[in-house]
């Protein structure tokens, strides 16, 4: 079984501290959501995990490796990433950029072969992509545009899947599935981390939650994550936490006038 | 592409792409065979494939031309129509490369300086000449012109470099700086030589300085080995077209990725501009044409625009030759003029559509 390891990561940019001593690990078969406010080093925890980013100090082990030390292209068959609001081209068509995913697995002299077409398109038909096959990406939808590149990550068979704000500029229909899917990819085996700001989605899809404020306030599942105390820490914002309805995870309910704290 | 197996189609599109090279390279050899028969002397078609077709097949062709018809298309309009396809294919698909390296389509392979420095290059070994003439040999300008690319984007390239990267925004403004210093320099020195003018206008209106075979023997193995490098880049470009940090996450090690491209663009560049001087609008124009067709994977982008290059480029020439005859339009002043209205209209269709 997948198994991931942050020790002690710390990441600096000029003299701004961003991350400071992480230390998580996490399984296959886990969704763990990252959560936190703006600026706590959500998108820099996640570059770093990835690889795209060297740390200061400390390091990522997926499976005892060091994914830092790997190259560009042994880490690519490992850990995909689903960015947020990336730039594309719009001309290149949705089958085309999902195949893309298949580049770690190409030799280098070589194109796709069968098993790589099939690959995209079981990549396809899991994220719902399938029938935008021959759309160009430049005519598709947010929620679309998301799909796609959630599959082009499939398409690299990756141990690690890792999305930075998916449901950041999603309609709540488009909202659920992502989350769906991520639950149900985590539930096949792979290990999937989430950086997520609506705290209720977190708490009801995700196995455990890293709480980030520039370093790791806690780590634990959600009804010991999200609390009135830790939110307030965290956000500096007053809470109320309710059950669930039909999953019995915590509901947050943001507090708009906090007694405590008039001034 | 509907709910059809997807390696069928895909095997399709394969079959479809090579017959479009195939297609391509007829059209290439035929727009080649015509210009070589149109000039001053016209000599037919058909006798110009043949006398070719005699130096290249074993079974003896019966001559049926005056050997003065044989030296004129054997020694003076090949190696030219040769050189000039070489170069059209060069800056066609260096064109290529720099757009997908700069994601920028109004990127052209002098983007970073090539043809500054190229021109700056010439101008100076033209100087030198006149000064030292018993230094410097044939092959003087296209020397200088391919040194003084080089040297213009090497510095461009250490200047734009940002600790470990080199992002493309440094490179670009760098380019720019030493572009305009190249042509401010090149300037000067025109204007203290005073005379010899001639031979460097030329040059940097795009026209031919040197005839025969040297030329070709020269380029076309820069420009083979180039096309090839760029041709096993060409999956990575792709990625790199969308960001750099989605490219390092599919595995492309970009900065490698990015110095291998860039130099082996201006290498072709250099080498084509070298004999041809700064011939503008060929790679900008022909990718943008074929991206219109072929869509904008490079490894079908890539051989295709080489192809349109040499017969966009090699169509340039005979109008060159035609338009004035018997005297000749500069070769950069033909695809200018063919360049500006298309632009224009490309522009057009830009508006209305998404095709980067």
């Amino acid at each position: 079984m997948t198994h991931l390891v942050v020790e002690h990561l710390h990441v600096r940019y000029q003299q701004h501290v961003v991350l400071r001593d992480i230390n998580l690990d996490a399984s296959g078969g886990q969704l763990i959501g990252l959560i936190g406010p703006n600026g706590a080093g959500k998108s820099t925890l996640l570059r770093a995990i990835a690889g795209t980013l060297t740390p200061n100090a400390g390091r990522v082990l997926l499976d005892q490796t060091d994914l830092g030390a790997m190259d560009a292209n042994r880490r690519a068959r490992q850990v995909a990433v689903v960015p947020q609001s990336p730039h594309v081209p719009v001309a290149f068509k949705v089958a085309e950029v999902v195949l893309m995913g298949r580049h770690p697995h190409l030799p280098r002299f070589g194109g796709e072969q069968r098993h790589d077409y099939e690959v995209a398109q079981q990549a396809m038909q899991r994220t719902d992509t399938w029938g935008l096959a021959d759309r160009r990406l430049g005519t598709l939808s947010g929620g679309e545009l998301q799909r796609v590149l959630i599959a082009r990550a499939l398409a690299q068979e990756p141990r690690l899947l890792l999305m930075d704000e998916p449901t950041a500029h999603l309609d709540p229909k488009h909202q659920i599935a992502t989350l769906n899917l991520a639950r149900q990819l985590a539930d096949s085996g792979l290990l999937v981390i989430i950086a997520i700001h609506d705290l209720t989605l977190a708490g009801q899809y995700a196995d455990r939650l890293a709480l980030l404020t520039g370093e790791l306030l806690t780590y634990d599942a959600p009804e010991r994550v999200l609390t009135t105390e830790w939110i307030r820490r965290a956000y500096d914002v007053a809470a109320l936490i309710s059950p669930h309805p039909h999953t019995g995870t915590p509901v947050v309910t943001l507090l708009a006038d906090d007694p405590a704290t008039v001034v | 592409m509907k709910q059809a197996d997807i390696s069928e189609q895909y095997v399709w599109r394969q079959a479809w792409s090579w017959l479009w090279f195939v297609i391509g390279l007829a059209i290439v050899v035929l727009i080649g065979i015509f210009s070589i028969a149109m000039g001053s002397v016209s000599i037919p078609p058909l006798t110009t494939f043949r006398i070719i077709a005699a130096q290249i097949v074993s079974t003896p062709i019966v001559p049926d031309w005056a050997p003065s018809t044989a030296a004129i298309v054997l020694d003076i309009r090949l190696p030219r129509v040769l050189l000039i396809a070489i170069t059209g294919a060069a800056l066609a698909s260096s064109g290529v490369a720099y757009q997908g390296i700069f994601r920028n389509p109004l990127a052209d392979p002098y983007l970073i300086g090539v043809a500054a420095g190229a021109g700056f290059g010439a101008i100076c070994m033209v100087v030198l000449r006149m000064r030292y003439p018993m230094l410097i040999g044939q092959f003087s300008l296209p020397i200088g012109a391919f040194v003084g690319a080089l040297a213009t984007v090497a510095i461009v390239y250490v200047l734009g470099r940002v600790g470990t990267t080199t992002p493309t925004s440094t490179l670009l403004l760098a380019g720019v700086a030493l572009s305009t210093l190249a042509t401010s320099l090149s300037t000067f020195v025109l204007m203290r030589a005073g005379q010899q003018l001639g031979l460097v206008t030329a040059f940097l209106l795009g026209s031919y300085t040197s005839t025969g075979w040297a030329p070709v023997t020269i380029t076309w193995p820069i420009m083979a080995v180039g096309f090839v490098i760029l041709m096993v880049m060409a999956r990575s470009l792709n990625l790199l077209l969308f960001d750099e940090e989605q490219a390092r996450q599919l595995g492309v090690a970009v900065e490698r990725a990015k110095f291998i491209v860039i130099i082996t663009a201006t290498l072709i560049t250099a080498a084509a501009v070298a004999f041809s001087g700064p011939i503008g609008f060929v790679g900008l124009i022909v990718p943008h044409s074929v991206r219109l067709v072929a869509g904008g994977d490079n490894r079908r982008l890539l051989p295709l625009s080489a192809l349109g290059g040499a017969s966009f480029l090699m169509l340039a020439d005979l109008l060159s030759r035609v338009l004035v005859a018997p005297e000749e339009l500069p070769l950069g002043v033909v695809t200018a003029l063919a360049g500006v209205p298309f632009f224009l209209v490309l522009l057009r269709r830009a508006k209305n559509a998404a095709f980067f």
